[in-house]
């Protein structure tokens, strides 16, 4: 019975199609018109709409300017990469950046992640301070969710750094997917020769998106 | 000899169907050889006894061409020469056998003094001989006609021809009525021409029967005219016709019967005649149309239609005579206004033919120009195509920068976000910003080229529409005096036409 509907149906549709065919061949002049015109149409709409200009986006987390119209005031610690999209398994690397500073002897800089997520592997000293001598380097890494960097240049001389440079580059592994944040505790500290603090004014975030 | 003793049996012999056509043939014979002997009435002196002067072509000098080639054009001429029917020609075999006894060859014998030695030998009047050059891309033809007698120059030609060589067989046929002082005939002036040489036929007014005479008369120009329009005869004027019929004291419609057609035929210089009969019987009509020879007398077609109807179907079936009388397929057209009846194979012509300045205006939507060129304005069309080239030019060329500075752009985004050196990171940026804007103005004047495109498009669309064709165009709109010049008839004709409507 069903089948029987259906043939019906079918049979109503061809006809209907059949005489839409019909009237197209009636009024082809109209059709012809109307394929004209969309024709036209097709061709200014191709040409407005193809060149179509991008937006300007400069968000390179060590572009002091774009930190500054971003709203984070310098020195600022940041990540670079400070967006990250990895599959789930796969291992990353971010460093720790300072921005912007001035006479850097020494730093203390504290990390926190999302340890469910995120699986730390190694963790390798930045050439900040490396350029200059070989300084004190000691990392606390309990695979806690926390990652301590203890960094100092000692002796006579009153050494330090400027600018901006890494500290250290941390490697990660995406164990679970997720989005997820790495950020820096506001208890870091950055110290000139002389041991006097430096205010940190700004702390940059890293997101992490494993799928 | 041989030809004289088939000419006397022929007159001595003369058959029942062939008696006109000798008696023609005399005619034909007598006026040309007093126009010969108009033209050159002290130097043709004719043998006693044969009535036409005795000449002997020498083949043709061959200068810049091959004496195989001048050989082969020196037989055309005298196998025309023998169709002007004005002199006697002495066969080749006879001069080479004369040349040979004396030790010529007819290639050496080129001084006057050798082709005089050679016709007095072979006793004839007048000697032809003549020199076939070729000078760059050109044939010249000389040829001269002297008599053996007195040496005097008789008659000189000269010719000459562009083109491939065997261009040269027609000259020299058509040399071979002119040496001998005769015009030559249409169908080599046709074919000089490159025409194709058609039949000479003279339409007479068919006889009405039960139709007036200007209706008689009236479908008979239809008739002619269809007849002309197949192309594939030469129509007798009506004017000329009517100048011969006047002659012989007849008034139009009274030569009907076949003699009075074949005389006035005969007068003509027609190879056909065509004659016929319209009859009406109540809503009935009835058309009966003859062909014949006019050389012959033969029948060569006849036809007959019955028709029931509008008069409008009368003039097709007509013009569908003027076709089959030829022995022609008449063309769809004329079987398609059959079929359909005349008003709506007209009204079907006029829907295919008809332009609309819509339909000009649509063409250029679709395309700048087309419209122009299909009312025929095509340097109105040539215009807008390059108006719109221009531009189109333009627009490339902007996409061309938007593109570069779009993949510039792309490039220096890719290095400013992976760079780490605040110094290149600066950089970077920078020449970043500066292919956006780059782009961006890029980008601007693509926008504003293809709104120039567009417009002009639209302008383009618009004009098309403005100088479309006019809409019910008719004869009122028409120039209604025209002057044009028929080639064939070589005369001016003059029209004038005023529309009754």
């Amino acid at each position: 019975m069903n089948i029987f509907f259906h043939k019906i149906k079918q049979r109503k549709v061809l006809q209907t199609f059949l005489s839409v065919l019909q009237q197209g061949k009636q009024t082809g002049q109209s059709r012809y018109k109307r394929g004209n015109i969309i024709f036209v149409l097709i061709s200014f709409l191709w040409i407005f709409l193809s060149c179509e200009v991008p937006m300007e986006s400069y968000d390179n987390p060590l572009d002091e300017e774009a930190a500054e119209e971003g709203g984070m005031e310098t020195p600022a610690l940041v990540f670079f990469p400070d967006e990250i999209n990895v599959n789930s398994g796969e291992t990353f690397t971010v460093s720790v950046y300072a921005l912007n500073v001035e006479d850097v002897a020494g730093a203390y800089i504290n990390i926190n992640y999302d340890r469910n997520k995120l699986l730390l592997m190694t963790v390798n000293p930045g050439t900040f301070f490396s350029d200059l001598q070989d300084p004190i380097y000691f990392t606390e890494t309990e695979n806690s969710g926390k990652i301590e960097l203890y960094t100092v240049f000692l002796g006579a001389d009153s050494t330090s750094v400027s600018g901006t440079g890494s500290f250290m580059s941390i490697v990660f592994s995406a164990s679970a997917s997720g989005l997820s944040t790495i950020t820096y505790n506001t208890n870091c500290e950055l110290v000139d020769a002389d041991d006097n603090p430096i205010e940190i004014k700004g702390f940059g975030e890293g997101v992490v998106n494993a799928q | 000899m041989t030809k004289i003793e088939d000419i006397k049996c022929l007159l001595s012999k003369p058959s029942d169907d062939g008696a006109r056509e000798i008696f023609i043939s005399l005619i034909k014979s007598l006026f040309l050889f007093s126009t010969l002997f108009t033209i050159l009435p002290a130097q043709f002196t004719t043998e006693p006894g044969s009535g036409k002067p005795t000449v002997a072509i020498l083949d043709f000098e061959g200068r810049g061409v091959s004496q195989q080639e001048a050989q082969t054009l020196s037989e055309r001429m005298r196998t025309e020469i023998g169709n002007t029917k004005a002199v006697r020609l002495i066969e080749r075999k006879a001069v080479d056998k004369i040349m040979e006894e004396q030790g010529f060859q007819q290639a050496g014998c080129t001084t006057d003094e050798c082709a005089s030695e050679v016709g007095q030998l072979l006793g004839v009047q007048y000697m032809i001989s003549g020199a076939i050059g070729l000078m760059g891309k050109t044939y010249t033809i000389d040829a001269k006609m002297f008599s053996v007698e007195t040496g005097e120059t008789i008659q000189t030609k000269s010719v000459t021809h562009k083109g491939d060589i065997s261009g040269l067989l027609t000259e020299m046929e058509i040399l071979a009525w002119e040496i001998v002082g005769l015009e030559a005939p249409t169908r080599l002036k046709l074919k000089r021409t490159g025409e194709e040489a058609k039949t000479t036929v003279a339409v007479l007014d068919f006889e009405g029967r039960g139709i007036s005479i200007l209706e008689a008369q009236t479908l008979t120009d239809r008739f002619s005219s269809a007849m002309s329009g197949t192309k594939k005869v030469l129509m007798v004027e009506r004017g000329t016709m009517k100048d011969v019929l006047d002659e012989q004291g007849f008034e139009s419609g009274e030569c009907t019967s076949a003699e009075c057609a074949a005389e006035v035929g005969a007068m003509l210089g027609v190879e056909f005649m065509v004659s016929g009969a319209i009859g009406k019987l109540g809503d009935t009509y009835t058309i009966d149309v003859k062909m014949f020879s006019v050389a012959t007398g033969a029948a060569e077609n006849m036809q007959s239609v019955t028709y029931q109807g509008k008069v409008d179907g009368l003039i097709t079936e007509i013009e569908i005579l003027a076709w089959t009388i030829l022995g022609l397929d008449p063309p769809n057209s004329l079987v398609q206004k059959k079929r359909m009846g005349t008003s709506a194979f007209l009204a079907q012509q006029n829907q295919k033919a008809g332009k609309t300045k819509m339909g000009a205006m649509m063409r250029s939507l679709f395309f700048p120009g087309f419209g122009q060129f299909y009312s025929e304005k095509k340097l109105w069309g040539y215009g807008w195509i390059a108006a719109e080239a221009v531009v189109g030019g333009l627009i490339f060329m902007n996409y061309s920068n938007y593109k570069t500075a779009f993949d510039d752009y792309n490039n220096y985004q890719t290095l400013y976000t992976n760079e780490t050196d605040p110094a290149l990171i600066a950089q970077y940026k920078a020449q970043s910003q500066t292919s956006h804007n780059d782009m961006d103005n890029a980008n601007d004047a693509l926008k504003t080229m293809a709104g120039i495109a567009g417009a002009v498009w639209l302008a383009n669309a618009v004009h098309a529409y403005i100088v479309g064709p006019k809409p019910n165009q008719t004869a009122l709109n028409e120039m209604p005096i025209q002057l044009a010049y028929d080639k064939h008839t070589d005369q001016f004709q003059f029209s004038l036409s005023i529309p009754l409507d």
